[in-house]
């Protein structure tokens, strides 16, 4: 029986390999630039502001979770040639 | 290039890659979202207020971070905060600002204040209770500040104890057994049997901002609000009926009078299995306790006191 392994390099690689979220924030600071001297847009109605704060505290809320679920994994030596069988 | 062109440029640059562009929408929507754990409340109580509402007011802060990076005036997202602040919360203090936000969620101790911790003599303290507290034998020194409240206690609870076990919610006697109880910080309720002062003064309740400890503190306050809405209800009727009046005093002094011969457990015990207004005797105690009718409430001349 083929042995699989899979070390932390490979799990950070396959983390990496994960699409970036679709979020408002991202898309709404692509189409709306900021004014000469600012930072942020000012010109973005404000229920789409709302929205796209709510959508990325979510995310963050979902990202620390999962940072924390991460951290707490413990190694499982497993014998199956399946790879995704690990995940 | 000019400052403002490289501004931009590096706001394009950081558009067109995914980790930065996340970096920026998260400073731009969210920037609690790094600084919360971080916010020094004491330092910085604008940030601290701001990691409040990112925590356990999802509906406000969207328009309290927009407000701050935009440069609103501090004034105007306070109010915003302290307004979220306000409708989530059973009890809020309306001298409260965003500097006091450190001492926790705040709450409304409503408990007896027996030992004088705020500096006044019962009688001026709780001078509604005073009556009762005499009712039940309660007597007073040269200075209004009770005597025998540990008796008085005792002749209470195993009034209460009986009105418990006989009556169910809704009904006045369950009210004069909640006075009784909330009269000697004895209802289980921490905010209902605490004094402010002693809370306040012994740092006894710090509740922190999340989600989950609003909630708890919420249950708790209203809790604490109706077991004093109860207890009025019961100063008033026992100041209204004579018929309620007459039988905390026929009551009171009975089991006075048997506390001198027997133990308050002993006491505590036989109340749990003696049905009002009948006479029930075991371990060579004997006692009868009568209270007024559940139609008696406030409704003075139907007692059924014994004589």
């Amino acid at each position: 029986m083929a042995t699989v392994k899979l070390a932390l390099n490979d799990l950070i690689a396959n983390l990496q390999q994960v699409p970036p979220a679709d979020l408002l924030g991202v898309t709404l600071l692509e189409q709306y630039e900021a004014a000469p001297g600012e930072w942020v847009p000012r010109s973005v109605p404000r229920d789409q502001v709302v929205k796209a704060t709510l959508q990325l505290v979510e995310y963050g809320s979902k990202c620390r979770q999962l940072a924390n679920n991460i951290a707490k994994l413990q190694a499982t030596p497993i014998e199956k040639s399946v790879a995704e069988y690990g995940l | 290039m000019s400052i403002p062109e490289v501004k931009a440029f590096l706001g394009h640059l950081m558009t067109n890659n995914a980790t930065t562009a996340l970096a920026a929408a998260v400073a731009w929507l969210d920037p609690l979202n790094i600084h919360g754990a971080l916010v020094d409340m004491h330092m910085n109580p604008m940030l601290y207020a701001l990691s409040i509402c990112h925590d356990c007011f999802e509906d406000t802060y969207p328009k309290a971070v927009k407000a701050f990076v935009t440069g609103r005036p501090e004034s105007e997202i306070e109010a915003l905060i302290m307004a979220a602040i306000e409708k989530h919360l059973v009890y809020f203090d309306d001298g409260m600002t965003i500097e006091d936000l450190h001492i926790g969620i705040p709450t409304r101790p409503i408990g007896v204040d027996w030992y004088g911790e705020s500096g006044e003599t019962f009688e001026d303290e709780h001078e509604a209770l005073v009556p009762v507290f005499t009712l039940l034998g309660g007597k007073f020194d040269e200075h209004g500040n009770p005597v025998n409240d540990d008796h008085v206690c005792k002749v209470a609870l195993i009034l209460s104890n009986h009105l418990l076990a006989n009556y169910s919610d809704e009904t006045p006697h369950h009210d004069v057994a909640t006075l009784l109880r909330w009269m000697f910080n004895d209802t289980g309720n921490g905010l209902a049997d605490c004094s402010y002062v002693y809370i306040y003064e012994n740092g006894v309740a710090y509740f922190p901002w999340t989600p989950d400890q609003i909630e708890y503190v919420n249950e708790m306050q209203r809790e604490a609000f109706d077991i004093h809405n109860a207890a009025l209800r019961a100063l008033w009727l026992l100041e209204e009926s004579s018929a309620w009046y007459a039988a905390m005093h026929y009551n009171a002094e009975m089991i006075g009078e048997c506390l001198t011969h027997h133990t308050f457990e002993d006491l505590l015990k036989l109340t749990k299995g003696t049905k009002p207004n009948a006479k029930k005797k075991a371990n060579g105690i004997r006692l009868s306790i009568y209270w007024p009718g559940r139609s008696d409430g406030g409704n003075p001349g139907t007692t059924q006191v014994a004589a």
